[in-house]
């Protein structure tokens, strides 16, 4: 079932005299319970792609759809409040809540119905990904890389939404680490049913995603080598 | 809205940046607070003053202008007083004081009565002064000519005339009953025959509460006969004279020899009402429900009477003197709190804005989750706006002490006015020819610094403006975020 469809999207930018176009007439649908990921060399446009989808910038052409409406209908914050989330590389948790008071803030953002109370429904997500509730109410900066990631995936489940987006997750991360998130998004996808677009330059993740993309030439092509 | 909470933790994380907005804002609210208060203080006292000066308004004869008149031959010196146009005759003050205005009026005539049973106090030159303060009788028919300065007295006794149950002179505290009463309302309305004497012509005639005394009123126009007054009151009074001003006047002028009769007896005794209308009072004292009521009432006066020969005095050349002060207190404190909101809003817009800009990373997380732009903004306000309130909240306690500093200060030199009047109170008669020499010293209200709940209420709202427009500037530089710049290039 599609999800997410792109259609014809465009995107570039001027580099001095030159117009570089980054994504070129790219087209392809997206579908709830698997796991993508999206390869391609430095600067071959992988976050600008995550970006757009996340809406945190507009195509310069074509369409991106969410369940057939357009962003433009959603309306970009909406649509970023409602039906999506995004996991960064740098983790962008709010540096004076704590782990559980991030989780709350974006469930009190949201408009999506969540089972409340919001503390305990925090504090039980971020249980699941393994921060305990000593640890969620310490202040972020005295967790630990990976658990910081973990509170940011916690984060991006909150708000039960069904596209979650993550750009080089695990890039700040032991190898341990990595394939212990990369294991979350996997089960993201297989067990809560979500639309899971992780941008990587790793091939280790490509390999156990359902879909591996690659963007090569502003186009989405897909990766034969991958489990698909 | 949790915004609140995230303001909340913003500010207790932060501990630096809470601090310094802290006693900046302490300052700033210490300074607007004085300043309100001052600006109030000010206000009160200006309010005072004119309390402190009186709403009395005195309507008499413009001496002045008859004079230059008759000098310039534009009046001839046997004009009839009563004919002129705007003198305080009892018409003209009938007509001035149907307002809603006014909450008492006087109506002051004098005339001269002789008395074959009575002796009269006459001066004996000592090296003490002995009292006076009259204007000499006017000619209360206004049948004779009307030549300032040059009475001659034509009796021994003057009988002063008032409409109030409280008689100027008595209001005014020159004059106060030692035995019996003053004047009842229905003894005023009908012309009562009754006096109220001198406490030394009562001794030296032997006089008490409840005698009658025999006079001979001797206004022009009318035609003498002896009538008989009932003494309802002995009274004393503390105005003065010099000496060589006593010698110089003749005994029914002197206030020993002065007796308070109502208006109307002017009626019992014979005149007709035309007679009455058209007495010129040597004043009428006018007294207003509210001295801000006076430019208002001015004008109601001139659409009813033209002044052209009366004039009305509302003492506010005194008034400008002793609150003028008070008045550039106000201004000064109104500059100083436009002043330190303005820059404090600049100092705070720039710390703010500084903040925003290590914010970014913050900025573009909360864009990236949903949050809006406009709840961002609400949250920065909130954290200032909370500052603030602890900031001013403080000041309470210690702006007021600031605000008393600078009107002790800027007032040091004006606290007190004194003011010689070298030519009689004003409006009290003004009767050029025989000067009496009396020292008035009214203070100006003194400016009392102290808060109340419109002034907190003030100083908090000065706070979340300040707040407001300090969040404001920055603000619009949120706006322009975009969550991909922020979060990917901190990428």
């Amino acid at each position: 079932m599609t999800l997410l469809q792109l259609d014809h999207v465009t995107y570039g930018y001027v580099d001095g005299n030159h117009k570089r176009t980054i994504l070129n007439d790219l087209s392809y649908s997206f579908e709830k319970g698997k796991f993508y990921t999206i390869l391609g060399p430095s600067g071959s446009g992988k976050t600008t792609l995550l970006s757009l989808i996340g809406a945190l910038e507009r195509t310069q052409g074509g369409k991106i759809s969410y369940e057939g409406k357009s962003l433009e209908e959603i309306g970009f914050v909406k649509y970023r409040r409602n039906k999506q989330a995004i996991v960064f590389q740098q983790f962008n948790l709010i540096p004076y809540l704590t782990a559980v008071e991030n989780i709350i803030n974006v469930m009190k953002i949201t408009d999506n119905p969540l089972p409340k109370p919001y503390r305990t429904t925090a504090l039980n997500l971020l249980d699941q990904f393994g921060i305990v509730d000593t640890k969620a109410v310490r202040s972020i900066s005295q967790l630990s890389g990976g658990e910081q990631q973990r509170v940011a995936i916690a984060r991006a489940l909150a708000t039960n939404v069904s596209l979650i987006l993550a750009d080089e997750p695990t890039g700040n991360l032991d190898t341990a680490t990595e394939k212990e998130i990369i294991s979350i998004f996997n089960k993201l996808a297989s067990e809560y049913n979500c639309c899971v677009i992780v941008v990587t330059h790793s091939d280790d993740v490509a390999a156990i995603s359902d879909v591996s993309l690659r963007l090569k030439d502003g186009k989405l092509v897909e990766n034969l080598g991958g489990s698909n | 809205m949790y915004l609140f909470t995230r303001a909340f933790h913003y500010i207790r994380k932060q501990k630096a940046k809470t601090v310094l907005l802290l006693v900046l804002f302490f300052v700033i609210a210490n300074i607007v607070l004085a300043g309100l208060s001052v600006q109030s203080a000010a206000a009160t006292a200006e309010k005072l003053t004119r309390q402190e000066i009186g709403s009395d308004i005195t309507y008499t004869v413009n001496t002045q202008q008859v004079r230059s008149d008759t000098q310039k031959g534009v009046l001839d010196s046997t004009v009839v007083q009563s004919t002129l146009e705007g003198v305080p005759t009892y018409a003209n003050l009938l007509k001035i004081i149907d307002s809603t205005y006014i909450t008492s009026v006087d109506a002051i005539a004098t005339y001269e009565v002789t008395s074959d049973v009575l002796t009269p106090y006459t001066y004996v030159a000592t090296s003490t002064t002995t009292t006076n303060t009259n204007t000499p009788p006017t000619d209360i028919g206004g049948k004779g000519g009307f030549i300032p300065g040059s009475y001659t007295s034509a009796g021994d006794f003057t009988l002063k005339t008032f409409t109030n149950v409280t008689p100027t002179d008595f209001a005014d505290e020159t004059a106060s009953i030692t035995s019996g009463r003053l004047a009842t309302q229905a003894e005023i309305d009908s012309g009562a025959l009754v006096v109220i004497i001198n406490e030394t012509l009562a001794t030296d005639n032997d006089l008490k509460v409840g005698d009658t005394i025999d006079l001979t009123p001797t206004a022009t126009g009318y035609t003498s006969k002896v009538m008989t007054y009932t003494i309802i009151g002995i009274y004393s009074s503390t105005a003065t004279i010099d000496d060589r001003m006593a010698s110089m006047v003749g005994s029914s002028l002197l206030t020993q020899n002065q007796i308070y009769t109502p208006f109307l007896s002017l009626k019992t005794i014979g005149y007709s009402d035309d007679e009455i209308n058209s007495t010129v009072l040597s004043s009428a004292v006018i007294v207003l429900n509210d001295p801000a009521d006076l430019t208002a009432f001015k004008s109601e006066v001139a659409s009813k009477v033209t002044l052209t020969y009366g004039t009305l005095d509302t003492n506010d050349a005194l008034y400008q003197q002793l609150a003028g002060p008070i008045e550039s207190l106000g201004s000064v404190a109104n500059t100083m709190v436009i002043i330190v909101a303005i820059a404090g809003a600049a100092i705070l817009a720039l710390i703010t804005a500084l903040t925003v800009n290590q914010r970014k990373n913050e900025i573009g997380i909360l864009l990236a989750v949903g949050e809006s732009k406009i709840r961002i903004i609400g949250q920065f306000i909130v954290e200032v706006t909370a500052i603030a309130i602890i900031a001013f909240t403080l000041s309470i306690f210690t702006g007021t002490y600031v605000g008393k500093y600078i009107s002790n200060v800027t007032l040091a030199n004006y606290a007190t006015t004194t003011t010689t009047n070298q030519q009689g109170i004003p409006g009290k008669g003004g009767f050029q020819g025989v000067p009496s020499v009396l020292t008035s010293t009214t203070k100006a209200a003194t400016v009392d610094v102290s808060l109340n709940l419109i002034l907190i209420v003030e100083l908090f709202a000065s706070g979340l403006l300040i707040s407001i427009v300090s969040v404001a500037i920055p603000a619009l530089y949120v706006t322009r975020f975009n969550p991909k710049q922020i979060l990917i290039n901190n990428g």
